[in-house]
Formats: structure tokens, C-alpha cells, sequence
């Protein structure tokens, strides 16, 4: 116990300095920006804004992230209060009563509640996070390549079968993820795989890539759709962003219950925000006296969802960062940039890098406040990006994916991968196959192959390696029941179908 | 063809031409020979059931609700500004290391902002597209220390 106290404190010293309060606040300040573009969310915020924390230190591009990770979750809410067009698919709860608050004439209180219950969302879930983080990575410390190679086919599967109603497809999407990252000289044998003559291809497709193509070129080419319906009318004068007393009372009760099943939701992979919020929300409007004012501008509607939402971001760290598999889209992005810096996320990282993981944890309570002090008494200027016309913004954004893959490699054939992708994602998605557990199998495919060719060598080839410990075999089950699991739920869906199919239906990938 | 037909049958050709690919490689002349091929095959092999057990799913699927009307191939306004975005992108990597990056990019940008914003915006349209060139090129050189490619003749 008192040792995790003094890992915090030691967290906060890094997290305080001047420098790193400068990042968090930069981060967390162009997060919002891009968080409020329709269509755009934290995935892409983090894959946009990457090539910034390069030449940065591994700390503070890490904490950097975690600012545009927090920014562009508080943003796309300001978006859904607004203009009633949520930032990505977590945002989605806040336009059922944000919007009506905002055309009521409530639109401060609206903003204001957002904010608020994000950050005490937020804050909630960073302390929990601090007491989880350490035994979870201390008990994942014990585990085998074969055990590790089932941890990630088990948290990749409830992925694939949580992210869209259709179990196949999302297994489908995920074995996509891993073949791409088959490309590439074997570093074992040095066997050259699927490089078809080019040199380029030896080191393998970069991660990276494949994240900015699908989050950056392909959300921005789904959005194009919004460019052409007209725009809806938004509010630019505001007068106080503040909330009233009875707001308080009605709602602090519904935060900090939905804090708790938004965090427990997060951490659980393929989960993510948009079922976290939706479940949140629905949640309180069983609960609350006068249901039907939910969906009116219920301001319990908008603080619930939102709490959730915040908390279930920080639940997602956890997966990622002590087991070093991410279980969304977003943490996903998270976890590339690690990589990208040389750092390994998973059991070891609190033990190899104190300053990075603790550091990390305390810039969550930083950042959350930070994020909290911008966006609220801030946000009538922050919102006025709203009013710039998308048409101009997203041209930029390319730009800075493009400038983003080049940083990466030095080498233009990189934009003909990211255009490939980019396309191969909104081919995807037009046949409705997910596309964040491909993302998660691009990202964890190399471990995973070293993990099961580990195993086998242990055991000379035998697969029997894979069931011989308990912990292998519960994890199986797990693989298991996530690939029955949606067979059951579609089951019981179709008993009871309006109930279930009401929040089943708003997942989407967990972005 | 409905959308789990389409999808089954994408998948299983490229299920099914990945496995191939993978029996074919070069096996290794270190440790177990097989050592690189075994997981990819396995990747190959259960993308190839995945894709039938999409196409069984559309069969039964259109056998329910009847075929789907096939829609006729129709370009959409969107459709059209991805199709020149995509281009538009194609161009910028021809030209990135030979017009260096601040023209490719200006040029890049000009084009996709004239799809997206219209004829109308010119002067927004340029005056955009220059100053992030400019700006992303003064931003990566200087601050970042990652070098871009020049102008020709000139070192900007």
C-alpha cells in the first residue's frame, strides 16, 4: 500500500513539471479541437497528432497523448451539445439530452454539466486505476508464452465478438490485423515473408500506418457524407458556463454511480466509451422518477453518460498498460505510440520504467483538471472551431496525416500503403465488418507469433503446452465464451428485442 | 449479393491466396524449417473458414429474405470526392521528393480543398493550403529537426 503512495508521489513529480503541464495542457487543448470535428474522435486525435511528440522524450510524448486522449474525449461532447453530431461514438449518449438542453436555451448549464461530470468521472477512475494497475501487472508477470499467447487471442476474441452484432465478422477483421503484421523479415530466421521483392517491405508494415490510414484517412473519407448535408445552426454566444445548485443535486448522485460501471466497462476489452455511456444512460432513466423527461433535455441524461464515458477511457489504460493489450480502437493508437518510443507496455512496464507508468497515472488526475479547467469556463471560445466549416477542416487533417506517415519512415511509399489501407478500411466498412480488431491484431501480431513459437519451442513443438497450466485453461474458456457469447446474446435478443436491442445496437468498435 | 456474401467471398479468396502464399515460402535453414510458415498458415487457414462461414451465413440469408435488388454501380457526390482525394493523394506521392514538400503539399491540398470547398472559396482555398505547407514545413525543419524535401534549386 504504502509503496503504491510513493510511486504516485513520485509520478506527480514528473507529472508537475513545468514542461509536462505544458504538453498535457497542448495536448489536451488540440485534442478538444479535433475531438469536436464531426466524425473524428480520440483514435484519431492521437494518430493525427502523433509526428508532434516524436523528437519529445518518452515521457512526455506519452503524456502528451494522454492530454489529446482526455481532449478529444471532452471535445466530441461539446459537438454533441452543439451541432447534435457526436465527435465518435462515445459522445453519441450526450446528444440525447445535450442537444434538446442546448435548443431549450440551456446550452451553459449543458456544457458546463459535461464538463463537470467528465472530470469527476475522470478523477474517480485515475484513483482507481492507481490501486489496480500494480496487482494486475504483478500477477500478469507470472505468465508463460503459452499463457500470454492465450491472453491475446482472449482479449482480441471478446474484441471481435463484442464490437459488432456479427461474431464473424469481427473475427474476420482481427485475422486481417494479423496477417498484416506477418509482412516482413522474420526476425527469428530471417526468413523474408510476403515482401514480394520489396526492399522496403523487409522491416515490415508499420503499425502506424495502418492506424493513421484507417483512423485519420478513412474516418475523414466517411465524413466527407457531412459535408453535403447541411450544416445545423449553432449557438456562439454563451452566457455564463456554469451549472445551478439544483443541477448539482439532481446529478451528482447519477455520477458517481455511473463512474464505477463506466471504469469496470473500459477495462473490459472491446467493450469501450460508447457502451460504457449507453449503458450509463439507460441506467439512470430506469432509475430516475420521470423517465420520460429523458431525451427532453434531462440534464441527469447528459451527466451520467458522460462520467461513464470519462471513466470508462481511463479503464481502457488498464489492459493496455499492464498487460500490453489494448482492448479499443483508441488504446490501440495508445499503445502503437509506446511502442513507437522503444517502450514495451505490459507487466514489465511498471517495473522497468517506474517514471513512465506512474508518471502516466498521475498525469491522469493532471490532465483530467487541466482538461477540466479549459473546458469549462473556456469552452464559449474553444466551441468557436465549431464554426469553422469542416469543408476547410478536413483537408487539413489529411494534410497532417500524410506529413504523420512521412515522419514516420522517410519514404513516400508509405503513402501508398496508407492510401491502400485507407481504402481497404472503408471497404470494410461498407460490407460492415468492423474495423478496430484489425487495428488490434496489427498491433499485437508480432507479440503474438513470438509468444506462440516461444511456447512451442518450449515444449518442442508439442500443443499440448497450451493447456497444461490452470490459467491457460481458464483463459481458453474465456476464448470461448466470448465466441458463444454473441450467439447467446443475438439469441436472447430476439426474445426480448426492444430492450436489449436498444443499446446492443450503438457499439461500434469501442472507438 | 448481400453483404455477407460480398464479404465471405473477399475474404475467402484472400484467406485462401494467403495460405497459398504462405505454403510457399522459403522455409527456414535455422532451427525447425517450418518455424515461419506454421502461424501464418494457421492465420490463413481460419480466414478461409471465416470467409465461407460468411458466405453459408448470405446464402441462408438471401434464401430468408430473397435476393437482394442489385443496385446499378452509382457514383455518389461522396464516392466522387474520396475518388479525387485518392488521387489527389496518388499525385502528392509522385511529386513529394521532387517538387520538395512545401509545393507537393500546397498542390496536394489546393486540390482537395477545391473538391471539398468549391470554386467559390478560392481565396480561403489557397491561402489555407499554402500557410499549413509553410507552417508544417517551418514546424518538422526547425522545431522537430526532421528534415523534408526541398524545393528544387532552392533550399526551402
Amino acid at each position: 500500500m504504502l509503496d503504491i503512495f510513493q510511486n504516485l508521489l513520485m509520478g506527480f513529480q514528473v507529472a508537475l513539471t513545468p514542461e509536462m503541464l505544458f504538453w498535457v495542457t497542448l495536448g489536451g487543448v488540440l485534442g478538444t479541437i479535433v475531438g469536436m470535428l464531426p466524425g473524428l474522435g480520440p483514435a484519431t486525435g492521437v494518430a493525427v497528432l502523433l509526428p508532434m511528440t516524436f523528437t519529445m522524450g518518452p515521457t512526455a510524448a506519452l503524456i502528451t497523448m494522454c492530454g489529446i486522449y482526455y481532449g478529444a474525449m471532452f471535445g466530441g461532447s461539446r459537438s454533441s451539445i452543439l451541432i447534435n453530431t457526436p465527435g465518435d461514438g462515445a459522445a453519441l449518449a450526450a446528444t440525447f439530452d445535450g442537444y434538446p438542453m442546448a435548443r431549450t436555451g440551456r446550452a451553459e448549464a449543458a456544457l458546463a454539466m459535461s464538463g463537470i461530470a467528465s472530470l469527476i468521472g475522470g478523477l474517480i477512475a485515475a484513483v482507481m486505476m492507481v490501486f489496480i494497475a500494480a496487482p494486475v501487472s504483478r500477477f500478469a508477470i507470472k505468465f508463460g508464452p503459452a499463457e500470454y499467447f492465450l491472453l491475446m487471442i482472449a482479449a482480441l476474441s471478446m474484441t471481435a465478438s463484442m464490437s459488432k452484432k456479427n461474431v464473424v465478422r469481427g473475427f474476420i477483421s482481427m485475422f486481417i490485423g494479423l496477417m498484416i503484421a506477418t509482412v516482413g523479415l522474420d526476425a527469428q530466421t530471417g526468413t523474408n515473408r510476403f515482401t514480394f521483392g520489396i526492399m522496403e517491405l523487409q522491416g515490415g508494415i508499420d503499425f502506424l500506418i495502418v492506424i493513421i490510414a484507417i483512423y485519420a484517412l478513412g474516418e475523414v473519407f466517411k465524413s466527407y457524407k457531412s459535408i453535403q448535408e447541411g450544416k445545423v445552426k449553432m449557438q456562439t454566444k454563451f452566457g455564463k458556463i456554469w451549472i445551478t445548485k439544483e443541477d448539482w443535486k439532481k446529478c451528482w448522485r447519477p455520477i458517481l454511480r455511473s463512474t464505477p460501471l463506466g471504469f469496470i466497462i473500459g477495462a473490459l476489452p472491446g467493450a469501450g466509451g460508447t457502451m460504457a455511456s449507453l449503458m450509463a444512460y439507460n441506467n439512470e432513466k430506469q432509475l430516475s422518477k420521470n423517465p420520460d423527461d429523458f431525451g427532453k433535455g434531462e440534464i441527469v441524461g447528459l451527466a451520467a453518460p458522460e462520467a461513464a464515458n470519462n471513466a470508462s477511457s481511463v479503464g481502457a489504460l488498464i489492459p493496455m498498460l499492464t498487460l500490453g493489450i489494448p482492448g479499443s480502437g483508441t488504446t490501440a493508437v495508445m499503445m502503437g505510440a509506446l511502442l513507437m518510443l522503444g517502450l514495451q507496455p505490459g507487466p514489465l512496464l511498471f517495473t522497468n520504467n517506474p517514471d513512465v507508468a506512474w508518471g502516466l497515472v498521475a498525469s491522469m488526475f493532471v490532465g483530467n483538471l487541466i482538461l477540466g479547467i479549459v473546458n469549462i469556463p473556456l469552452a464559449g471560445v474553444l466551441v468557436r472551431v465549431l464554426s469553422v466549416p469542416p469543408r476547410i477542416l478536413y483537408p487539413i487533417v489529411l494534410g497532417l496525416a500524410f506529413i504523420g506517415v512521412y515522419a514516420i519512415g522517410n519514404s513516400t511509399l508509405d503513402f501508398y500503403l496508407m492510401i491502400l489501407f485507407g481504402m481497404l478500411g472503408l471497404g470494410m466498412e461498407k460490407v460492415k465488418i468492423p474495423t478496430a480488431p484489425m487495428i488490434l491484431g496489427v498491433i499485437v501480431g508480432g507479440t503474438m507469433e513470438v509468444a506462440f513459437r516461444q511456447a512451442l519451442s518450449i515444449s518442442n513443438g508439442s500443443y499440448s503446452i497450451f493447456v497444461k497450466s490452470p490459467i491457460s485453461v481458464s483463459l481458453i474458456l474465456i476464448i470461448a465464451v466470448s465466441i458463444l457469447f454473441p450467439v447467446v446474446k443475438e439469441w436472447i435478443a430476439s426474445k426480448r428485442k426492444p430492450l436489449v436491442a436498444s443499446f446492443m445496437d450503438g457499439e461500434d468498435g469501442g472507438v | 449479393m448481400n453483404k455477407h456474401l460480398k464479404a465471405g467471398i473477399g475474404t475467402s479468396v484472400f484467406g485462401l491466396t494467403y495460405t497459398l502464399g504462405a505454403w510457399g515460402l522459403p522455409r527456414s535453414t535455422v532451427g525447425n524449417p517450418m518455424g515461419p510458415v506454421i502461424y501464418p498458415l494457421f492465420l490463413g487457414g481460419i480466414l478461409t473458414i471465416l470467409g465461407l462461414l460468411s458466405i453459408i451465413m448470405g446464402i441462408r440469408e438471401q434464401k430468408e429474405k430473397g435476393v437482394e435488388k442489385q443496385e446499378g454501380f452509382k457514383v455518389t457526390q461522396t464516392g466522387k470526392l474520396i475518388f479525387i482525394s485518392c488521387a489527389a493523394a496518388v499525385l502528392y506521392a509522385l511529386t513529394f521528393q521532387g517538387l520538395g514538400y512545401v509545393l507537393a503539399t500546397s498542390l496536394f491540398m489546393m486540390i482537395v480543398m477545391f473538391a471539398l470547398n468549391g470554386r467559390k472559396h478560392w481565396r480561403s482555398n489557397i491561402t489555407v493550403s499554402v500557410a499549413f505547407s509553410i507552417g508544417v514545413y517551418l514546424l518538422f525543419s526547425n522545431l522537430l529537426s526532421i528534415p523534408l524535401p526541398t524545393m528544387p534549386f532552392l533550399d526551402i
